[in-house]
């Protein structure tokens, strides 16, 4: 598992929004958390890290990417959406591996059912599905949890963030500091497209101005949650 | 006013702009073009099951004023034995190719737009992307192609239908034989008669196509993601489309004298 380096990234996205210089360079099996206020350049880091903005980002990682609105093709079923990935990034036994993804996030009972039929939080399981069943290189995560009640949210969480020197380097970007920081190697803040920190989560609470994305629960809550 | 009117007239040039460079990409992609089979022929399957009672519909009332429209020159000039000739003209290769491709535009573009506008709205295009997968051959090139498809698929039933109903008009509404109606086709109608309205419907079905592919991908890169813009662009699909096979079938009239 290689390493994300992307220093100095500049991207530019919909409506003039300009992103950068930040520094996003994320180990193997580190979880970096981008937060910061609407409109601050997050999702649009996101884009230019997947290819999907233009930017300055030149990495040769294969990307699963999960979006914010899951982004799933409602036409077909939870076993097809993930399958279409496996089989386009030629995925050894595509169909083996998206049905071992879609068991492995609890969704082997709907294989066959219409992501419309699914509830928010299970489609955003099938999305999850499709994003680790490319074994991707670089996992990025845009507000995965967004519209979550608190136990999905952290089913989703747990599935979502693999862990381990064998993980992907992985971003992810979110509003919801109390589950999501707690959970991360290092916090990325953005505001109106600048880097204003980057460094340990437990750094944020002594900075002033950046109190509000300091966790009220602690690293070792979540963990002890998991128990 | 004025200013509402240049705006609108620069859109419209700058969609046309757009769908002659789509064209062109699709005509440069033509040798390469690896478009997804089974993602095309299920959507050929859906949009073709969409439409079908929409093209049953028209056919049947399009072969009721093909009958009438017949039945009063058959009257004036006391010609039944080329009432079956004209009729299959008018089915095969002028009238029921425009009712197909206005058709086409009306039921099948639309939809095409719609879907393809929820898909970049919604970033489900932009999903296929991060997969390190080109929408274009996997989702936007297989609703081109079904869209030619389909206007293929229906060309020989829709149009037979057409000239059946006329023919069972006239003969319940204005006592022209049916087997005179028969033997006139069998008589004067030639293949490059079909031929040309089979070229006239694969030209609609491009045109379609491409304005429909067009208008739904453009939402990817607006600023508005909207719902509104949605509708905007399903309208602005239809009327390229609409205009485009209009357009095109004034061409074909000029170039063949028909229409």
């Amino acid at each position: 598992m290689r390493a994300l380096e992307a220093a100095k990234l500049v991207a530019h996205g919909r409506g003039g929004l300009a992103l950068g210089p930040v520094d996003v360079n994320v180990l193997p099996g580190e979880v970096l958390v981008v937060v910061g206020a609407t409109g601050s350049g997050k999702s649009l880091l996101l884009a230019a890290l997947a290819g999907l903005a233009p930017s300055t980002v030149a990495h040769d990682l294969s990307v699963g990417m999960v979006f914010q609105s899951a982004a799933l093709d409602d036409a077909c079923s939870a076993f097809e959406n993930v399958a279409r990935a496996t089989r386009a990034r030629r995925v050894p036994a595509p169909d083996e591996a998206a049905r071992t993804a879609l068991v492995s996030v609890g969704l082997g009972d709907a294989l066959a059912t219409l992501p419309r039929q699914l509830s928010g939080g299970m489609r955003r399981r099938v999305a999850i599905a499709r994003a680790l069943a490319v074994a991707p290189e670089l996992l990025l995560l845009d507000d995965p949890t967004a519209g979550l009640d608190p136990r999905t949210t952290r089913e989703v969480l747990a599935l979502a963030l693999p862990s381990g020197p064998q993980a992907p380097p992985t971003v992810i970007v979110t509003h919801d500091v109390d589950e999501v920081v707690p959970r991360a190697d290092r916090v990325l803040v953005l505001s109106a497209g600048r880097q204003c920190f980057l460094g340990a989560a437990s750094l944020l609470a002594s900075e002033p101005a950046l109190a509000c994305y300091a966790p009220r629960r602690g690293t070792d809550d979540v963990h002890a949650e998991a128990w | 006013m004025l200013v509402a009117l240049g705006e609108a007239v620069g859109r419209r040039a700058g969609d046309i702009g757009a769908l002659l460079l789509s064209a062109r990409r699709a005509l440069i992609a033509g040798s390469r073009l690896r478009v997804d089979l089974t993602e095309t022929l299920r959507q050929t399957d859906r949009l073709f099951v969409d439409a079908l009672p929409l093209f049953t519909v028209a056919s049947v009332a399009v072969g009721g004023v093909v009958a009438m429209q017949g039945l009063n020159y058959v009257a004036r000039y006391s010609a039944s034995e080329v009432f079956g000739w004209a009729a299959a003209m008018s089915a095969y290769r002028d009238v029921g190719p425009l009712l197909l491709g206005c058709g086409l535009a009306a039921r099948v573009g639309a939809r095409t737009t719609a879907e393809l506008a929820v898909m970049a709205a919604r970033d489900r295009l932009d999903a296929v992307r991060a997969l390190g997968i080109d929408p274009e051959p996997a989702v936007v090139w297989p609703r081109l192609v079904a869209t030619v498809a389909c206007s293929v698929l229906f060309w020989a039933p829709a149009c037979t239908l057409v000239l059946a109903v006329a023919f069972v008009v006239a003969s319940l509404v204005g006592d022209q034989r049916l087997a005179t109606s028969v033997w006139s086709v069998a008589s004067y109608v030639h293949a490059s008669t079909l031929l040309q309205g089979l070229v006239r419907m694969v030209l609609f079905g491009v045109v379609v196509g491409l304005a429909s592919c067009h208008a739904g991908v453009a939402v990817a890169t607006s600023e508005d993601r909207s719902a509104g813009a949605i509708g905007r662009a399903v309208y602005a699909g239809a009327v390229l489309s609409l205009a485009g096979v209009v357009m095109t079938n004034a061409v074909l009239s000029l170039l063949g004298g028909t229409g």
